[in-house]
């Protein structure tokens, strides 16, 4: 047995000792041929292995006596026997085919351009102090004064594919349209001075969810999704559309996109048929503010046709954030609805904002005839524009920062005037 | 033949005069002699130095530069004070925009100790009050807080906010979160801590919303304070009395650098992130003056072990100075600090002991960093010492526990000795208390008014001008703001008709 003395213990000597070990042999009891084996045997001195006083042997395993013959066999599998039904999934990152028109479809919806005459008039009548100015600090905290310095995409520019840019850090996409829709929301809460009730009669929450599905026809429709914050009031919104443009719906003919189905777009999946559906909040709750009113989210900025990506995703959660909110008000068997469901929902990017109003008239969706819903859907607003540098053109291949063109105010009043809604009057005191 | 051989001689002892001269022993000694005869720069003469005690001429060589800087240098030799003293004069000095300042401070990978807000190390909170050189105001363990947050005004709004609060508690816990359902990992260690973050970030952030929003009519800082989410602060400075982690070897020499190699202080590098941070385009007031005998207790905060005796750890890395935004956002000053790591596990593994002492040396080293990284984007630094003191606050909070911490920054000279440099900052770290006790039936239970006129009197506190003075009087030049601009149409003549009369 060799014992090794500390100052041998040394990394290097160590593996030198192990490495002669293992090149040389494991010095095995009974293998020494020659005179030592026999003396030492007559001598009656026990020789052993040194590596099993370090390591020793486990000791041998006897199965116990009491072990039934079939402990091998298999374990009958379980079969799955809950009910499960097949859902039609709106994904996020599904572009719709037909865009908003396809959104309606599956809505039972009328799609009217623009916002509603009531917010479009609120537009551009109150203002917050300075505003412009505090609109284009937000714009730059959002693009170049926030501190986060994570790995960029790699970009390519079609002016010049062969160019290779070199990795860069800054904002991210998503950061960065929260960082300006955050911005805004402070803004807007400013005009708590003038209306007391907004800070009074409504809250701000944030990641809000929901789960629902209802059926199209013969079909479920599933959605899932978080918002990034959403506007909870003590008393539902006001409707837009009044009572003779519901009656009038009757009239309107739907969007026809055969041969295709409206569900091409959507995932097939399958889901337990007791799965629990819910809004924003957990069944019998009893906060006051328990109306959503206002829904927000964002969306990448490198989508190119947001009426075919970002408003109807947008659109359907809206939507389905609405019929949760007239199960829980008129139960789930509700036809035509009594009181029609108002939702507000603001979309953006770091560059564009987009607007929708959903009101639910009813939870029929056998057919596409009858009164259908609505949706004022107003998208592609601008906020500035962004040019990124082009070091080919530059003597040096230099990389500048970005630059930003064209602030457009009316996107705030916009905004302003959708977080106003039904607190403020169209003609100003 | 004979004059050959004399310059052969003289050429054999020339070149052993040549080997000895250039050697680095005789290079030095012959360097530093004519040294003495050059005629110094003058604004490193002080005429005014001439003739004191401490001057100290060489026999038959006239007096050139005194024999130390002016200021107070302690225990440190004449090499190392010039050292410092050229720094501020020679090369900060000159450097009047902020943003070359803090690259000629941080243009340097090094190794350095880290000193970061989370660290699990046992009995470590008396560790971060000696690196900080702060001093701790309790008196028989009992919190106080500084006497300004009596001057807010709660009152006029208190019921308002309070009624804002408990229902945004209470519709937080209405709202269905799928995975985040529990608040805390302490104690039953069923839920997760990295869900119980999560679940804290977003309570703490609807109750500072709902009493930002409510208290911002009669509070104007509020309206214009930029609220960022998830912010990076770091900070780096030089310790006196700890020991360097590791010097080059091309520096270990003592003639070739001994300011480097035997000075008696080390730098350490702070980085997190901070979970909201609230800032102003002013600063905040100072809590106690910088004559009060609480700050001048330098003598009570000198490290006691090396660092890697209390476990800490040291990198190589590249130093970094950041306070939360990047340079040239109006908004310079950070109001408020909140952080939401709770430390469960900590809690949970080992003992309320160890858990006090981190997670009280979580709040104090944050707002010991934002008040470093604040001065640095003012124009201040190691070289160029504070005018006025700084101040931070931060809250430690998941939402229903509520620590505050609050620290003024005195002065950054943490290099000298406290002989040189009596100065010292403060803290004030309260015990962590519960705003409510928890929910029945979907309302509030065991609310304490007291943590909640706490949470308002630091949301609420005014900042100050701090009596007109320049807040940054070492910086001329400021970074610049981009601008959003306006682009012109170009009007392209495609032809020109030109009319024959």
């Amino acid at each position: 047995m060799v014992r090794v003395s500390p100052s041998l213990y040394k990394p290097r000597t160590a593996k030198r000792i192990k490495d002669a070990f293992a090149r040389k042999g494991i010095y095995r009891v009974g293998t020494i041929q020659g005179y030592a084996d026999a003396i030492l045997k007559e001598k009656g001195v026990e020789v052993v292995d040194p590596m099993t006083y370090l390591y020793p042997p486990a000791p041998e395993w006897v199965p116990p006596e009491d072990i039934p013959d079939n402990w091998l066999a298999k374990r009958p599998a379980v079969e799955d026997v809950r009910e499960k039904k097949k859902v039609w999934h709106v994904h996020r990152l599904s572009a719709f085919t037909e865009g908003m028109q396809q959104a309606c479809l599956l809505t039972k919806s009328q799609l009217f351009t623009g916002l509603p005459p009531a917010i479009n008039d609120l537009v551009g009548k109150y203002r917050v102090s300075d505003q412009d100015d505090e609109a284009k600090r937000q714009i730059l905290a959002s693009q170049v004064w926030d501190n986060t310095r994570e790995k960029l995409p790699k970009r390519f520019d079609l002016e010049n594919l062969d160019w290779v840019f070199r990795r860069e850090y800054g904002i991210p996409e998503n950061k960065s349209s929260l960082i300006l829709l955050n911005g805004f929301l402070q803004m807007a809460q400013a005009m708590n001075e003038e209306f007391p009730e907004l800070y009074t009669e409504r809250l701000l929450v944030y990641e809000p969810q929901f789960s629902t599905f209802y059926k199209y026809k013969e079909d479920n429709i599933h959605m899932a999704c978080k918002f990034k914050a959403g506007v909870m009031g003590s008393r539902p919104l006001t409707p837009l559309g009044d009572s003779a443009l519901v009656e009038a719906s009757k009239e309107h003919t739907p969007f026809d996109m055969y041969p295709i189905s409206p569900l091409v777009d959507l995932q097939e999946q399958e889901v337990l048929s007791t799965k629990e559906t819910h809004g924003f909040l957990r069944p019998n709750s009893s906060v006051r503010c328990c109306y959503p009113q206002l829904t927000l989210n964002v969306f990448p900025g490198k989508l190119l046709h947001m009426d075919k990506t970002a408003q109807p995703f947008s659109f359907l959660n809206t939507f389905a954030v609405a019929v949760e909110e007239a199960r829980r008000r008129f139960g789930p068997s509700a036809g035509v609805l009594k009181e029609p469901v108002t939702i507000l929902n603001i979309n953006c990017s770091p560059l564009t904002f987009n607007f929708l109003v959903v009101q639910l008239n009813t939870l029929d969706f056998t057919s596409d005839n009858g009164i259908k819903n609505f949706v004022w859907s107003d998208s592609a607003n601008h906020l500035i524009r962004k040019t990124l540098c082009k070091p080919w053109l530059h003597s040096k291949r230099k990389y500048g920062p970005p630059k930003l063109w064209d602030y457009n105010p009316q996107v705030f009043e916009k905004f302003l005037a959708m977080y106003l809604y039904n607190f403020a009057s169209a003609k100003p005191s | 033949m004979a004059a050959l051989s004399r310059v052969r001689h003289m050429k054999s002892k020339y070149c052993i005069f040549q080997a000895i001269f250039t050697s680095s022993k005789w290079r030095c000694q012959f360097a530093t002699e004519a040294a003495r005869k050059i005629d110094l720069p003058s604004d490193l003469k002080d005429d005014a130095q001439e003739g004191l005690p401490d001057d100290k001429p060489e026999k038959g060589y006239p007096a050139v530069k005194p024999w130390m800087p002016p200021g107070s240098w302690g225990e440190m030799t004449r090499q190392q004070a010039w050292f410092w003293h050229r720094g501020e004069i020679n090369h900060m000095g000159r450097i009047t925009h902020v943003k070359e300042k803090i690259k000629f401070l941080t243009d340097k990978q090094m190794v350095a100790w880290k000193f970061p807000p989370i660290n699990i190390q046992p009995n470590v909170l008396k560790y971060q009050l000696e690196v900080t050189n702060t001093i701790l105001a309790s008196k028989d363990d009992k919190y106080l807080k500084p006497e300004i947050y009596q001057s807010v005004d709660i009152k006029t709004d208190y019921e308002e906010l309070k009624k804002l609060c408990i229902e945004a508690i209470e519709i937080e816990h209405a709202l269905h979160r799928d995975k985040l359902k529990y608040l805390a990992a302490a104690k039953d260690g069923r839920a997760k801590s990295w869900h119980a973050l999560l679940r804290g970030r977003l309570l703490t952030q609807t109750i500072l919303n709902a009493i930002m929003s409510g208290a911002s009519r009669n509070h104007e800082h509020l309206q214009s304070c930029s609220v960022d989410k998830e912010v990076t602060v770091a900070a780096c400075f030089q310790r006196n009395g700890v020991k360097r982690p590791w010097v080059p070897v091309s520096r270990r020499s003592p003639d070739l650098s001994k300011e480097l190699y035997l000075q008696n202080n080390a730098m350490f590098q702070g980085k997190h992130v901070v979970d909201f941070q609230v800032r102003t385009s002013l600063p905040l007031p100072q809590f106690i003056s910088p004559d009060h005998e609480m700050c001048m207790q330098a003598d009570k905060c000198v490290p006691q072990y090396n660092p890697k005796v209390l476990g800490q750890f040291r990198e190589l890395t590249q130093l970094e100075i950041t306070s939360g935004f990047n340079l040239g956002s109006p908004n310079e000053f950070t109001h408020t600090s909140v952080v939401c790591e709770q430390l469960g596990r900590l809690r949970l593994v080992s003992g309320e002991e160890h858990w006090e002492q981190s997670h009280a040396g979580y709040g104090l080293v944050t707002s010991f960093l934002s008040c470093v990284a604040q001065a640095h984007v003012q124009g201040f630094n190691m070289f160029q010492d504070l005018v006025y003191p700084f101040t931070a606050q931060t809250i430690h909070t998941d939402g229903r526990t509520f620590r505050f911490s609050m620290f003024q920054l005195n002065s950054l000279k943490l290099w000298k000795d406290p002989k040189a440099s009596p100065a010292s900052n403060v803290a004030w770290i309260s015990p962590a208390d519960n705003l409510y006790e928890g929910l029945t039936d979907d309302r509030v239970i065991g609310f304490n008014d007291e943590v909640f006129q706490r949470l308002c009197q630091c949301l609420l506190l005014k900042p100050s001008s701090r009596d007109g003075i320049k807040l940054n009087p070492n910086v001329k030049y400021k970074a610049g703001t981009p601008k959003i601009l306006k682009s012109v149409k170009k009007v392209e003549i495609e032809e020109e008709v030109v009319y024959d009369r």
